[in-house]
C-alpha cells in the first residue's frame, strides 16, 4: 500500500498518466474525425455521383463503359451507407446497370443454346442454358437490389398515394422509371433463372400502378409502355376496357418523336410473349429505322443505345434460331426471309 | 509413291464426304413435334420456361421440339385436339377431355394433402399404372403438382356452410365439377376465367373464389381478402398441370423416357408450391373445427360421388385416391366401408 502511493506521488508517474491521457483523447479524437471525413466523402461521392456522372453518363453511347463502371464501383458508393444516409437513389441505377452486365452474359449463352441445339448437340446445348441460367441469377438478384433501393427511397411503391415530394426534379423521376424497369426486369430475369428467388411476385401488378405517378410525354411514352406490357402479360392486373397493343402502339410512337426509343423494347417484348411474330417483326424494324432516321436525345443517348441493345437482343435471337447465327452487321430491322427489293435489271449489252 | 498418294487421297475424300453424309443421317433420324404449353403469362411465363427444359432432353432422344405458348387454356387444348400440337401442358380441369382417369385427379377432396399427393405421383409412374394414363388416342406421360385450392373469402365471418348460401363465388365456367360444387353448397356461380376471377375478388363482386397459394401473390389476391377476409385451411382440391402426347406422333420408347422425365420433377414443383405459400399472410388462415373438417370430407365426398355418377369423374381414379387416403390416414370415417 506504501509502495503504491509512493509510486503516485512520483513525477514520473504523473507524467506517463498525461500522455496516455492526450494519446487516448487524440485517438478518439481520430475516431471522430475520420469518421467526419467518411462521412463528408461519401455525401461529397453521392452529390458528384448524382448531379454529375450520372447526368455525363447518360449522355454516352457506351453501354459496356457504364456497365463495367457499375459493376466496379457499385459496393464502393454502397459502403458509403455505413457513415451517412444511405444512398438509396444512386443504388437504383447503379444496380440498374450492372445487372445489365450480367443479362448481356446470360443472352450470349442463351444464343450459343440456340445455335447447339441447330448442331444437335444437347448436352452442349443444355451446358449453355444452365450457364445462361447463373447470370441470369444474378442479374434477377441486381435488378431486385435496384427495385429494393427504390422502395427504400420512395416508400412502398405501387400500393396507395405517389411520392409526389420525392418526384420533384427531373432526376429524382428519372430514378423512379429506372426503379420501376429494375422490378419488371427482376421478375422477367427470376423466371429465365429457373429457380425461386424470393422476387416477389407481385411486382408486376405494382409496377403497372405506379407508371401512373410519372408523365408518360414527359418520358418518352415509357411508362405507359411498360404499364400496358404488364396488362398483356397479365390481364387480371389490367382494367376491364384496357386495350394494351393499342397503348403499345401510342407509347412506341412517342418514344419515336422524343428520340428515346424505349417503349420499342416493351412493345416487342410484350409481342414476343403473345407469340405475335409479326408484330415483334415490325417493332425491330420499326426501331432500325427510327434510329436510323433520328440522333438519340441529347441527354438520354444511353437509355437509347440500351434499348437498341435490347431490340438488337430480340433479333439476334430470331436470326440464330432460324440461320445460326446473330443479325448480320448492318442488318437491324432486316431478316433472313425478307423479299429481295425489286430492281431494274439492267442488261449489260444495253450499255455497251 | 502415286499408289500411296490415291489411297491417301481417296482415305480423305472418304472421311470429308463422310462426315456431311453421317451428319445428314443424324438429321433425318430426328424427328420434329410440337409442344404446346398453357401459360396464364405466356411465352415469358414460369410454367412455359419449365418446359423449355424438356427441349435438350428430347432432341437426346431424337425429337426437336417447337414449343409454343398460349395463354388461353382454351385454345391450347383445341389446337391439341386438331392435331396442331403433338404435345400439350394444360390443367388437370382441363385434361379431364382427354383422360378422364388423370382428369378426375382435381375431384374435390380426393387428396387432402401433399403426402397423398406424393404417394399419387410415385404410384403413377410405375408401369403397372400406364393402362389408366394412355387412351387410344393420347397418353397422360406427367403430372405436375400445382398445390392444393383454398377457399378465399372476403369476409371471415363466413365460417360455416350454412354461411356460403347465397354468396357470389368465382367460379371457372369450363368446370362442371367446380360449378356443381358451388351450387351443392347453395352459393351463386359468378362464371369467371383464369384471367378474370381475381379482378372479381379483388374488386368485390365476387365474395369468394378458390385458387392455389400459387396465385395469391401475382394475383394480389390479398386485396381481395382486405381487412377481414380469410382463406379457409382446408384443401378442397389438388390442382395440378398434366402434360399429354398424341400417341401415333412418337415412338414408344420416347413416350417412357418423357414420363419419366416428367415425373422426375415434381420436387422442383413443390419447391415452387411452398415458395408461394410461404407468402401468404399468416394471419390470413382460418383453421376450420375438427368437427368441420369431417363435415366437409362427408360433404366433398357425397359431390365426388355425384359427379362420379354423372360420368364426370372416373370412378377406378376415385377408387384409387381413396386407397391412398386410406393408407395414408386408416382412421377415416370413409376407409371402414368398402365402396369407393
Amino acid at each position: 500500500m506504501t509502495a503504491i502511493l509512493s509510486g503516485v506521488a512520483r513525477p514520473r508517474f504523473w507524467a506517463r498518466t498525461i500522455v496516455l491521457l492526450v494519446l487516448a483523447a487524440m485517438l478518439g479524437g481520430c475516431s471522430m474525425i475520420r469518421h467526419h471525413m467518411y462521412a463528408t466523402s461519401g455525401n461529397v461521392m453521392q452529390g458528384l455521383s448524382k448531379e454529375h456522372t450520372t447526368p455525363y453518363v447518360l449522355q454516352q453511347a457506351d453501354v459496356g463503359m457504364s456497365c463495367a463502371m457499375s459493376e466496379a464501383t457499385t459496393p464502393l458508393m454502397m459502403s458509403f451507407g455505413r457513415v451517412t444516409d444511405d444512398p438509396n437513389q444512386l443504388g437504383i441505377m447503379m444496380h440498374l446497370s450492372a445487372a445489365g452486365c450480367s443479362e448481356t452474359r446470360a443472352r450470349e449463352q442463351d444464343l450459343q443454346y440456340e445455335r447447339l441445339m441447330r448442331d444437335r448437340d444437347p448436352d452442349a446445348a443444355q451446358d449453355a442454358r444452365y450457364a445462361a441460367s447463373r447470370h441470369y441469377r444474378e442479374a434477377a438478384l441486381r435488378f431486385h437490389e435496384a427495385w429494393k433501393r427504390m422502395n427504400e427511397h420512395y416508400g412502398h411503391v405501387g400500393n396507395g398515394k405517389c411520392p409526389a415530394e420525392r418526384l420533384e426534379t427531373e432526376t429524382d423521376q428519372f430514378m423512379f422509371l429506372a426503379g420501376l424497369i429494375s422490378g419488371l426486369q427482376a421478375m422477367n430475369t427470376q423466371v429465365r433463372a429457373g429457380e425461386q428467388l424470393g422476387i416477389p411476385n407481385n411486382i408486376g401488378s405494382r409496377v403497372a400502378r405506379a407508371t401512373e405517378c410519372l408523365d408518360d410525354d414527359r418520358w418518352w411514352g415509357a411508362p405507359g409502355a411498360m404499364q400496358a406490357a404488364v396488362w398483356a402479360m397479365l390481364p387480371s392486373a389490367a382494367p376491364d376496357d384496357a386495350e394494351p397493343f393499342k397503348q403499345l402502339e401510342k407509347a412506341s410512337r412517342k418514344g419515336e418523336e422524343a428520340g428515346v426509343r424505349l417503349a420499342h423494347v416493351f412493345h416487342a417484348v410484350a409481342a414476343e410473349n403473345a407469340g405475335d411474330r409479326a408484330m415483334m417483326r415490325d417493332v425491330i424494324r420499326r426501331h432500325a429505322s427510327a434510329i436510323e432516321a433520328k440522333p438519340a436525345a441529347e441527354d438520354w443517348v444511353m437509355i437509347d443505345e440500351t434499348a437498341t441493345r435490347h431490340i438488337q437482343a430480340l433479333s439476334d435471337r430470331l436470326w440464330t434460331r432460324a440461320q445460326g447465327h446473330r443479325t448480320p452487321t448492318g442488318q437491324l430491322g432486316e431478316f433472313w426471309d425478307d423479299p429481295d427489293p425489286e430492281s431494274e435489271t439492267i442488261d449489260l449489252n444495253e450499255l455497251m | 509413291m502415286t499408289t500411296l498418294k490415291r489411297t491417301l487421297m481417296i482415305a480423305l475424300a472418304a472421311v470429308t464426304l463422310g462426315t456431311p453424309l453421317s451428319a445428314s443421317a443424324q438429321q433425318d433420324d430426328v424427328i420434329k413435334r410440337s409442344f404446346c404449353v398453357f401459360d396464364p403469362v405466356g411465352a415469358n411465363g414460369p410454367l412455359f420456361e419449365l418446359m423449355q427444359s424438356a427441349r435438350p432432353m428430347a432432341l437426346e432422344h431424337g425429337v426437336e421440339l417447337d414449343m409454343r405458348a398460349y395463354t388461353s387454356e382454351k385454345i391450347a387444348a383445341e389446337e391439341f385436339r386438331n392435331g396442331q400440337c403433338d404435345f400439350v401442358l394444360l390443367t388437370g380441369t382441363m385434361a379431364r377431355d382427354f383422360n378422364r382417369f388423370t382428369g378426375s385427379l382435381e375431384a374435390m377432396g380426393a387428396i387432402p394433402g401433399e403426402e397423398e399427393m406424393r404417394m399419387l405421383m410415385q404410384i403413377l409412374s410405375q408401369d403397372n399404372a400406364r393402362k389408366y394414363l394412355r387412351t387410344d388416342k393420347y397418353e397422360v406421360v406427367g403430372v405436375l403438382p400445382a398445390g392444393a385450392v383454398y377457399l378465399f373469402l372476403d369476409d371471415r365471418a363466413i365460417n360455416t356452410v350454412e354461411e356460403l348460401q347465397g354468396k357470389r363465388i368465382a367460379t371457372l365456367d369450363h368446370d362442371k365439377a367446380s360449378i356443381t360444387m358451388v351450387r351443392h353448397v347453395g352459393a351463386s356461380v359468378v362464371g369467371s376465367s383464369t384471367s378474370n376471377f381475381s379482378g372479381r375478388f379483388n374488386n368485390g363482386s365476387v365474395d369468394a373464389a378458390y385458387a392455389p397459394a400459387v396465385a395469391y401473390e401475382p394475383l394480389e389476391l390479398y386485396k381481395g381478402l382486405g381487412e377481414n377476409g380469410a382463406i379457409l385451411d382446408y384443401t378442397l382440391a389438388q390442382m395440378n398441370f398434366q402434360v399429354i402426347v398424341r400417341r401415333d406422333a412418337f415412338p414408344e420408347e420416347y413416350v417412357s423416357q418423357v414420363r419419366d422425365y416428367a415425373f422426375s420433377r415434381v420436387d422442383e414443383a413443390y419447391g415452387i408450391i411452398e415458395d408461394a405459400e410461404s407468402k401468404v399472410k399468416e394471419k390470413y388462415w382460418m383453421q376450420p373445427t375438427e368437427q368441420q373438417r369431417h363435415e366437409y370430407d362427408a360433404m366433398l365426398r357425397e359431390v365426388r360421388d355425384q359427379l362420379r355418377d354423372e360420368g364426370e369423374f372416373d370412378a377406378t381414379a376415385l377408387k384409387l385416391m381413396r386407397g391412398i387416403r386410406c393408407r395414408v390416414e386408416p382412421s377415416r370415417a370413409e376407409c371402414a366401408r368398402s365402396e369407393g
